[in-house]
């Protein structure tokens, strides 16, 4: 749930619950009021109106005519019950409708005769008032509540702009092709803090990325002369008249050495200047051409190993980009096809516009997809592959924006490519 | 033949200086941006080998002075840096060849041969070896001049052996060479001996010695 949404609906819910709940005991509590006003009215009526009666009926042996229909007296047994005000609903004589009344019931004993008095206030005109006053008041809680939720609203908007405009700003970041973040100061101490938190971690990051890429970058680059020296000198002791066949053995496996290293250093030098964007000429380059060279390149190691190349359906794929790279991304995907495939295996190519796809025999089993194009991470036991192989494919196809696939089908090891 | 080292790695020039000299080139040295200018404007020389991470400047002035001098010595850039942009920039700029460090002495000396062949006025571009003719132009061998039908393999294997005469040629250098540096399989190096019998083979029959030794499992030698 989004961070607005949820305050919101948490002061939405309150004020619902508020209103449910305020509106009725307000009523209530109005209703209240209104009856104990009318009761004591009719208290007040009835002690003023007692002394009245009383001399009217002691002066004329019966009481005055009350000119309204509100107070009404007659005779009544002897009743003791005490004084009492309920609520009636009377018919109303002129509108012919049932109207809500407070009645005053009270006896009283003039000249040992017993009479009942009744005296009635009608609360329509009340009642109409409680009614205006809860709508109005319920308007005016309606009105205030919409008011404050869209403030809240606004407002919110408005103070976490900051923190989502920081949010997209991280999401787009990469660390390996951007500068650090640089961040927007806001009036909000805690984004401020926030922002200044994640500059310095971008910060450090990118340093530390930076740093272990000019680590690798001239680690491989120093290594390059003293490794010349040491080829150098190794060549110049193949040379001398007395070696015994022990000795030449010796210096053919340090050769052998040398040279790994030497290929290593290359492939990490070229995984750098990858990674530092130092192939940016581009041309019209034929991956149909590129395969069938290597293939032909290749053709002693796949004969050696009898493997079985298909090639079919063959179309071609002409693509704008950096004829080296492309070269470099065929000849990984095809040098591991063969050097991990098994004797009598098959390799199978497949080339259209849109994609290239290698498969090939090998161990029975799949490949771990999610340590495949990591460095050094061999998956054979074969000691010259250099883990660097698919490390340089996945490097040249994010650089070109190509997705890269690998799938384990029917026995087959298969890396598709596509453009 | 003069050749003129411009290098600052002592023990890498002492390398090239002692298998160059073998060959019978001359050797002149060069350790730093200042004597490498001075050597260059004052002397001319068949083919420079020239470092372009020098102490003092860069390696590639070096170079534009030449062509701005309008000298016709021969270049071959060899740099730790193997930046294509460096690559094309070196070549654009008039050098000969760009080879990367490490590099072996057996390459390079195949490398300062096919410079100094190229830009030899004489139009002799035949390398001969007792009865044994190769023709760098066109790319043909003949034997007692009788044409000898090599693969493309096997004619680069015996002018790089021959380019390396009377030295033990590695077979890892054999394999670079033969394969191109960018080859991602070197994993074995089996199919020398192919190209070699046959090559031999093909020699042989044309009635040359076997001029080719094993030498144990290091490598070959071209022995005239």
């Amino acid at each position: 749930m989004q961070l607005l949404k949820r305050t919101v609906r948490s002061y939405f819910l309150y004020s619902v619950v508020m209103l449910l709940i305020a509106i009725p005991v307000f009523y209530f509590v109005l209703k209240e009021i209104v009856i104990t006003n009318i009761d004591e009215d009719l208290l007040a009526t009835k002690t003023r109106i007692i002394p009245l009666i009383r001399q009217s009926i002691l002066e004329h042996g019966q009481s005055a005519e009350f000119p309204d229909h509100d107070i009404s007296l007659e005779k009544a047994p002897r009743h003791m019950e005490k004084d009492s005000i309920t609520t009636i609903d009377e018919l109303d004589t002129t509108s012919f409708q049932l109207v809500p009344k407070r009645l005053l019931t009270s006896h009283v004993l003039i000249n040992q005769d017993s009479y009942r008095l009744q005296v009635r206030i009608s609360m329509t005109n009340q009642n109409a008032l409680i009614k205006s006053i809860i709508i109005v008041q319920a308007i005016l809680l309606l009105v205030l509540l919409i008011g404050l939720l869209i403030i809240n609203r606004n407002l919110s908007e408005q103070i976490w702009k900051p923190f989502y405009k920081t949010l997209r700003q991280l999401n787009a970041h990469k660390i390996d092709q951007d500068a650090p973040i640089v961040l927007d100061k806001s009036s909000i101490k805690e984004f401020n803090d926030l922002n200044d938190a994640i500059q310095r971690l971008t910060q450090r990051s990118y340093q530390a990325y930076i740093s272990q890429k000019e680590f690798t970058e001239n680690a491989a680059h120093e290594l390059q002369t003293p490794l010349a020296v040491f080829q150098a000198k190794l060549e110049l002791l193949m040379q001398s008249a007395s070696l015994s066949e022990e000795q030449a053995v010796l210096i053919s496996d340090m050769a052998m050495a040398a040279q790994r290293m030497s290929r290593l250093n290359k492939n990490l030098l070229l995984l750098t200047r990858i990674e530092n964007n130092q192939f940016p000429e581009k041309e019209r380059v034929s991956f149909q051409d590129i395969v069938q060279k290597l293939l032909q390149q290749y053709q002693h190691q796949i004969e050696q190993k009898q493997l079985a190349v298909q090639t079919d359906p063959q179309g071609d794929a002409l693509l704008e980009t950096n004829r080296a790279l492309a070269e470099m991304l065929v000849s990984n995907l095809l040098s591991n096809a063969i050097r991990h495939n098994k004797e009598g295996g098959m390799i199978r190519v497949r080339l259209d516009q849109q994609r290239l796809e290698v498969a090939n025999s090998g161990q029975a089993s799949s490949l771990p997809a999610d340590k495949l194009y990591q460095r050094f991470q061999r998956n054979s036991t074969d000691s010259n592959s250099l883990g660097l192989g698919l490390e340089i494919v996945h490097k040249i196809c994010l650089i070109n924006h190509y997705a890269i696939a690998y799938t384990f089908e029917g026995g087959l090891h298969v890396f598709t490519i596509r453009f | 033949m003069k050749i003129l080292i411009v290098e600052d790695e002592k023990e890498l020039v002492n390398s090239m200086v002692t298998y160059l000299k073998s060959e019978n080139y001359l050797c002149e040295t060069a350790p730093d941006f200042k004597t490498a200018m001075e050597k260059v404007e004052s002397f001319d020389y068949d083919c420079i080998l020239l470092d372009i991470t020098l102490p003092g400047g860069n390696g590639l002035h070096v170079l534009r002075e030449l062509k701005a001098n309008r000298k016709t010595d021969g270049v071959i850039i060899i740099s730790a840096k193997n930046s294509i942009s460096d690559r094309i920039e070196g070549l654009n700029m008039g050098a000969d060849d760009y080879l990367t460090k490490p590099f072996h002495l057996s390459e390079l000396s195949a490398r300062i041969a096919a410079v100094i062949r190229r830009r030899r006025f004489d139009g002799s571009k035949l390398l001969t070896l007792n009865e044994i003719t190769i023709d760098t132009s066109a790319k043909t061998v003949s034997v007692n001049n009788k044409g000898v039908d090599l693969t493309k393999k096997e004619y680069d294997l015996l002018l790089y052996l021959a380019t390396n005469k009377n030295r033990v040629v590695s077979k890892v250098a054999i394999a670079e060479n033969l394969s191109g540096e960018e080859t991602n399989i070197m994993d074995n190096y089996d199919f020398i001996y192919a190209h070699m019998k046959n090559l031999k083979k093909k020699l042989s029959a044309a009635g040359s010695p076997d001029y080719i030794k094993a030498i144990y499992g290091m490598g070959y030698k071209f022995e005239v």
